[in-house]
């Protein structure tokens, strides 16, 4: 059985989507709480040196995710930055760089697109990373693109990993959240584009943003 | 898969180890609940970070107690927790939520778990919680507030025409499949309605999801 469209979720619960922000931020304060209440509890070398690289990470998550929140009320309030031109290669292999559970269908050469390229770069880590921790071990996600009606289509999708994802981890990866999902959205849309997300055939979901081509 | 069983000596240390699955999606918090079991009566026996992971540990391991996170990436920890009890698990659950959410308790209960622990970070809170499950006492956490009056879970024939309302069926596919007349499925869907505060069929569903009720 489908889960609801998680499109439509974050279009429609503003109540689900609060609470998941909240979410968000509150777990890694959690985090914080927890590793300086442990030190103080146990100051052992172990315990100091894991604790650091943890309450590291977690600020630095808490960080990432206010960006995102401000990044968010500016789209959704009309900030627009200014469009370039680019091939959508180039974007999804540095939105992907470093992940050995995200693979790339070949489909050379990518189009181009005229839009603003470091959203688009979000959009495809958030829209992976979102797949990604919906993933099954064995399983990768695979971007590819296709041109559709005057538009290119880049499609999120999870496949049976290869040998070379098979049994890769990622640790300290983003993670998916309703938050990324609708920012992934607002920035499609602020590119002229759309984001819709529909059944693989398999009980999971996959994501396809349509983005105009460059014109000439 | 036992009932909670183990003792615990007046220090709190450990006389029988108590054997534990931690489901927890977040590295950071797997860690830190890691350290806070450290030197204590419970063992980690298992770590899982998807409910599907879960079910398949817990059919191959004996386990004492579950501690699991409700925002799973593959469903909620209350569809875990059922499908654990579906599969012949009686071992108490401890759900674990970063927010305080209304009515948050009885969906839990509702689900088949044993209490409630909010994520604060405090150690002592969450050994609390786990002794007291432990010691077969039902530890909800008195920081979800209550659910509203009317918002009762849902009963298992609203459930089941819900999941169908979910599987794109029309309320005549649904009457046909659960041998009722329509304005019994109309019933059943408008009740559903009301407990989730809904006025469309795929708000219902989203809802409910949402809730961890279907």
């Amino acid at each position: 059985m489908h889960e609801p469209d998680p499109l439509s979720e974050v279009a429609n619960l503003d109540e689900g989507f609060l609470s998941d922000v909240a979410h968000e931020l509150k777990t890694p304060l959690a985090v914080v709480v927890g590793y300086a209440e442990l030190i103080g509890w146990r100051d052992d070398e172990e315990t100091r040196t894991e604790a650091s690289a943890m309450l590291l990470q977690a600020g630095a998550r808490l960080s990432e995710t206010v960006d995102e929140l401000l990044l968010l009320l500016a789209v959704e309030g009309g900030a627009t930055r200014k469009p370039t031109s680019f091939d959508l290669g180039t974007a999804v292999a540095a939105a992907t760089e470093g992940s050995a559970r995200i693979a790339t269908a070949a489909s050379e050469p990518w189009p181009r697109v005229l839009a603003d390229q470091e959203g688009i770069e979000r959009i495809a880590a958030s829209i992976a990373a979102h797949l990604l921790s919906l993933a099954e071990p064995g399983r990768a996600v695979v971007v590819s693109c296709a041109e559709v009606s005057g538009n290119a289509e880049l499609t999120f999708a999870l496949a049976p990993a290869d040998g070379s994802t098979a049994d890769a981890t990622e640790q300290g990866a983003r993670r998916g959240s309703l938050l990324r999902l609708r920012l992934a959205r607002r920035l499609v849309e602020a590119s002229g584009g759309t984001l819709r997300a529909e059944p693989d055939g398999s009980g999971a979901w996959r994501f396809v943003a349509a983005l105009p081509l460059e014109q000439g | 898969m036992e009932k909670a069983r183990g003792s615990q000596s007046a220090n709190g240390d450990a006389a029988r180890p108590v054997s534990l699955l931690l489901v927890e999606d977040d590295a950071m918090v797997r860690g830190w609940v890691q350290l806070c079991l450290r030197g204590t009566e419970f063992r980690l026996a298992a770590v899982a970070s998807s409910a599907a992971e879960a079910l398949e540990l817990a059919q191959r391991r004996k386990l004492d107690l579950y501690l699991i996170d409700y925002h799973l990436p593959d469903r909620v920890g209350t569809e875990l927790v059922r499908d654990l009890r579906q599969a012949g698990s009686t071992a108490p659950a401890l759900l674990m939520t970063a927010n305080s959410e209304r009515g948050f308790n009885e969906t839990v209960r509702d689900a088949g778990a044993q209490g409630t622990v909010l994520k604060t970070g405090s150690r002592e809170e969450l050994l609390k919680a786990m002794r007291n499950l432990k010691e077969g006492d039902r530890p909800f956490d008195s920081r979800h507030p209550k659910r509203l009056p009317g918002r009762a879970a849902l009963s298992p024939r609203e459930r089941e025409v819900l999941r169908l309302v979910a599987l794109g069926r029309t309320n005549r596919e649904i009457s046909v499949a659960l041998g009722v007349g329509d304005e019994t499925v109309k019933t059943l869907l408008g009740r559903a309605f009301v407990k989730l505060g809904a006025r469309r069929r795929a708000q219902a569903v989203a809802a409910a999801h949402e809730r961890g009720l279907l």
